[in-house]
């Protein structure tokens, strides 16, 4: 199960993306704003990694795209989780808590 | 499971691509506007706040490929659209696309032609069996090269050669078919009993081979006739074994009908036609006194040329010492040589020639090729600049100037292709005499391999050398004008030199042609001794066994040529054998009286009645022209050109006694006139001289010389109702001015002269060309400074004159470094040159000059646009 670099990364991306998701349906700006306010301006997605991402979650059918108007009046495409997709998030999960308590017991750890 | 929906999913998105295309765009630019709005609420002014957002956002260009990687076949997709992108670029630039594809169309067409020639010619193998062990044997004797064998020679050598084995000769001859009343001459041949297999004409299609011993019998010849006769004559016909036919008055019994196809490629000197529709057989003799004929054989297996050549020496030196009076001083030579080096031993310099200026016009091509890509690619500096800082990946426009390439690759080499078939049909047209094989003309695979690969290699390596440049020339739109003018200066080098270089080797097949127009020139105003202008010839062909002996054979040529003076149109008649230039000549040995065998020398022979010397305008420097009396009484008279005259007797010729010698015969003639000299070989060859004999001295079959106001038509059919009044059972053919056998015998130095003025003109608009686009980029890269100098106060002529300066300036050093290159390389052609040396400086001025003259012409527009350039928008661009 051990998995490439690469894709440790973007599937913590792809977490990320389907977290910002959870609450409610968003546009691909909004879920940039949310991840950003949330890591206290850590995580700033951008360099092209945020759409690309969100066309292959919604290729794998994790989450599913469609055209509505803003309160602005403008037209944006809303993205939103599909039933998979939430089962997929809270797999997906369950692993990081698992993986980063390791992590942490690991650097933790004093010599004996 | 999920790979089945993951391709469901991309089916589905190739067709709603476009959508998803102006999607992605819509919502990047949403994007985009919603950081701009967040910034402009923090305070940013308007610009900073969108440009922010961009740089947020991060690289534009590369983004929408990644994500558009996800949502399609990447690779294929990639390329089409380049594709189409590579065609619309090139079609915004026509000038360019014009030019470029015209140079590859042209170098490709050209090397495409003269390759498929060349190999078609001197290199493929001939048509037959074991073809490259197929030889020649040839006799060099009595002071005599390439004299031909004797009948009794080819016996002894096919008993004593271990070596080489299918020993046999060949003649053509004609044979005049009677049917349904009709008499037509078709070409046919004497041959030996191994020539049929030696050319691979066995096994037969219907009956059986020659087989001289029982078909050449007193009682009747029995021969093999053509697949085309037979489908012809006999409507294919599969009981036509052992039916008769009619030839030349008599009737023979066919015993066999070959295979389609046959075709003979022999020399000259066999007088063998390609297609041979009848077949003699031939019994040899024992004579060694009348030569002539050509040894044909096959090396046995494993036998090599220099083993046989060796024997052959050996056997030479057993003749000699077996019949010292044949061959006087021990003088015999015996060369064996591949049938196919001896087909094409004499064209074969004109074609190395033609490879090589070929060779030069592609060079020049590419070289062009080079100069426009490079030159455009230069002008595209900024967009790929401008295209690197949007994000695209260099390996992206690399990709992209690539498939350009290739795209103008395909365009030129199917233009090349297409140039190249017009090529060749404008080959067959020119039909030159001298060029065997010439049915075998045929495009190669192999040459169109070649030449699609020629084209891609120099349209890609040309095409992304200038954009690997760029690569690496870094991304920043701050390319500042400093090192843009750097490297422009390099580019404008590296672009003079190329020209030069163009120009340059433009120059060599200039000056080659130059002087094959100056041959071609002298050799039509040689002085060959006669004037064949408006004068008709046609072949009368008569039986021997009709007519036995000189007596009977002058009595009907008399009344022919008698009946043919009442003729309405017919103006004057005479008769000749062999004429002038006509392929097959007759020689003789002759010298004075008292001389013996050893000290006679050649000369060309030629049998006349009276009135031919008066009608061909052949000068008689003194003495008188043969009388009828002459011909009645058999008088042994002589007329001599000058040379003859001159040589053996310089105090004056008439009365003197001349000796000939036909064969072992010798004869001796009184000397009642002297002519101007007449070149009756070649018009190149000056130096063998000529003789008249009148006919009861040599009674041969005539050829008649008239003067007529007819056309050919009704001439033809008007001799034809007068020989089949007198019946000879023959046809009359060869019917064409006399004109046509002087201008065929330089149709061979008229083909190689047409073909290379049109290289060297192809080269030297290749090279204006290349000028051209050198120039037109100078002046865009200048324009600044350009617009500088007419601020300053240059005039227009002055600017002008400038450009037009630089121009010529490159023009004349490729002018003199070419020079340099075609004191070299025209020495190569020397044996195809008449009286005119390589060196001719006149030739080589002309050229240099011609060259300068095009340069200017071509630097003549670029420098009527500098001047045109309005000063305060050049100052303001960049």
């Amino acid at each position: 199960m051990a998995k490439e670099k690469g894709d440790l990364l973007q599937g913590t991306l792809d977490m990320l993306v389907l977290k910002a998701l959870q609450l409610e349906p968003m546009h691909g700006w909004g879920i940039t704003e949310r991840i950003e306010q949330w890591s206290e301006s850590v995580l700033q997605l951008g360099q092209g990694t945020l759409y690309p991402a969100l066309y292959r979650l919604e290729r794998q059918a994790l989450i599913r795209s469609e055209w509505k108007v803003t309160e602005n009046n403008r037209r944006a495409r809303y993205y939103s989780l599909t039933r998979e997709g939430r089962r997929h998030f809270s797999d997906e999960l369950s692993q990081w808590r698992r993986m980063s308590r390791a992590i942490n017991l690991v650097l933790e750890a004093t010599a004996e | 499971m999920s790979w089945i929906r993951e391709t469901w999913w991309r089916i589905r998105s190739l067709n709603r691509q476009r959508a998803m295309e102006s999607g992605l765009d819509e919502e990047i630019r949403f994007h985009i506007d919603q950081q701009t709005e967040k910034n402009l609420r923090a305070g940013m002014g308007p610009e900073a706040a969108r440009h922010e957002a961009l740089i947020k956002f991060g690289r534009l260009e590369s983004l929408k490929e990644s994500t558009r990687d996800e949502f399609r076949p990447a690779f294929l997709e990639d390329s089409m659209r380049d594709l189409r992108c590579g065609a619309r670029a090139l079609r915004r630039a026509p000038w360019f696309t014009l030019f470029a594809s015209l140079t590859l169309a042209l170098g490709i067409g050209a090397s495409v032609t003269v390759f498929s020639v060349v190999r078609s010619v001197l290199w493929r193998p001939l048509p037959y069996p074991d073809a490259e062990r197929i030889v020649v044997i040839t006799v060099d004797t009595r002071g005599v090269q390439d004299a031909g064998a004797a009948e009794g020679e080819l016996l002894d050598l096919r008993a004593q050669s271990r070596l080489v084995d299918h020993i046999s000769t060949i003649f053509g001859v004609d044979a005049h078919v009677s049917a349904e009343g009709e008499v037509h001459r078709v070409p046919a041949a004497s041959a030996t009993d191994d020539v049929l297999p030696l050319l691979g004409a066995t096994p037969v299609a219907l009956g059986r081979t020659l087989d001289a011993a029982q078909d050449n019998t007193a009682g009747g010849m029995r021969v093999v006739i053509s697949d085309e006769l037979w489908r012809r004559q006999f409507g294919g016909d599969p009981a036509v074994i052992g039916r008769r036919i009619q030839i030349n008055n008599l009737q023979m019994e066919i015993v066999g009908v070959l295979r389609r196809g046959l075709r003979v490629f022999l020399r000259p000197s066999t007088n063998a036609a390609e297609q041979i529709d009848v077949w003699f057989p031939m019994i040899l003799g024992q004579s060694r006194s009348y030569r002539g004929s050509e040894i044909l054989g096959r090396l046995k297996p494993g036998v090599t040329l220099s083993q046989a050549q060796a024997e052959f020496n050996a056997i030479a030196a057993r003749f000699v010492a077996a019949h010292p009076s044949a061959y006087p001083e021990g003088a015999l030579r015996l060369t064996v040589m591949p049938l196919l080096e001896a087909l094409t031993q004499d064209v074969r310099p004109a074609l190395t020639a033609l490879l090589g200026a070929v060779g030069f016009v592609l060079l020049i091509g590419c070289v062009n090729v080079a100069n426009l890509m490079l030159a455009r690619n230069n002008a595209r500096g900024p967009e790929l600049a401008v295209r690197r800082a949007l994000g695209a990946s260099g390996l992206r426009i690399t990709r992209q100037l690539f498939i350009e390439s290739i795209v103008l690759a395909v365009l030129g080499g199917a233009a090349g292709l297409l140039a190249a078939y017009l090529g060749l049909y404008l080959v067959d047209w020119l039909r030159p005499t001298e060029l065997p094989r010439q049915s075998e003309i045929s495009m190669d695979r192999t040459v169109v391999i070649f030449a699609i690969g020629l084209s891609l290699l120099t349209s890609v390596a040309f095409g992304l050398l200038p954009a690997l440049r760029h690569i690496r020339t870094g991304h920043s739109l701050a390319l500042t004008s400093v090192r843009s003018q750097i490297s422009a200066i390099g580019a404008r080098r590296f672009q003079g030199a190329l020209v030069i270089a163009e120009v340059a080797l433009s120059i060599i097949p200039l000056v080659a042609a130059g002087l094959m127009l100056r041959s071609f020139v002298n050799l039509t105003n040689a002085p060959v001794g006669f004037d064949s202008s408006d004068l008709q010839t046609a072949r009368i062909s008569i039986s021997f066994h009709q007519y036995r002996d000189a007596a009977s054979r002058w009595r009907f040529h008399r009344e022919l040529l008698e009946r043919l003076t009442k003729v309405p149109g017919i103006d004057v008649v005479t008769a000749a054998n062999p004429l002038p230039l006509a392929p097959l000549q007759v020689t003789r040995r002759y010298g004075r009286e008292t001389d013996d065998n050893a000290a006679l020398s050649l000369a060309t022979q030629q049998t006349i009645v009276p009135g031919y010397l008066r009608l061909t305008q052949t000068r008689l420097r003194e003495g008188r022209d043969f009388t009828l009396h002459d011909i009645d009484t058999e008088r042994p008279v002589v007329i001599v050109d000058e040379r003859i005259a001159s040589r053996l007797w310089p105090e004056g010729a008439i009365g003197k006694r001349l000796t000939l010698m036909a064969g072992e015969r010798r004869r001796v003639l009184e000397v009642v006139g002297v002519t101007n000299a007449v070149r009756s070989t070649s018009i190149r060859d000056g130096n063998t001289p000529h003789l008249f004999v009148p006919y009861h001295v040599y009674a041969t079959e005539l050829s008649l010389v008239v003067k007529t106001s007819l056309n050919s038509e009704s001439f033809s059919s008007a001799i034809e109702r007068t020989v089949a009044v007198l019946g000879t059972g023959r046809a009359v053919f060869n019917v064409r001015p006399m004109s046509n056998y002087v201008s065929d015998s330089i149709s061979d130095t008229r083909f190689t002269m047409f073909v290379l003025i049109g290289f060297a003109g192809a080269a030297l608009l290749l090279a204006a060309v290349g000028l051209y686009a050198t120039l037109a980029y100078v002046i865009s890269q200048r324009t600044r400074e350009i617009g500088v100098r007419m601020a300053l106060g240059a005039s227009v002529g002055h600017m002008m004159g400038m450009i037009i300066r630089e121009g010529v300036a490159l023009a004349v050093l490729g002018a003199l470094a070419g020079l340099v290159g075609a004191l070299v390389v025209t020495r190569t052609i020397r044996s195809m040159l008449y009286e005119v040396s390589p060196l001719d400086g006149a030739t080589l001025v002309g050229a240099a000059v011609l060259v300068v003259i095009v340069a200017t012409v071509a630097a003549s527009r670029p420098a009527w646009r500098a001047a045109r350039i309005d000063p305060n928008m050049a100052l303001r661009s960049e």
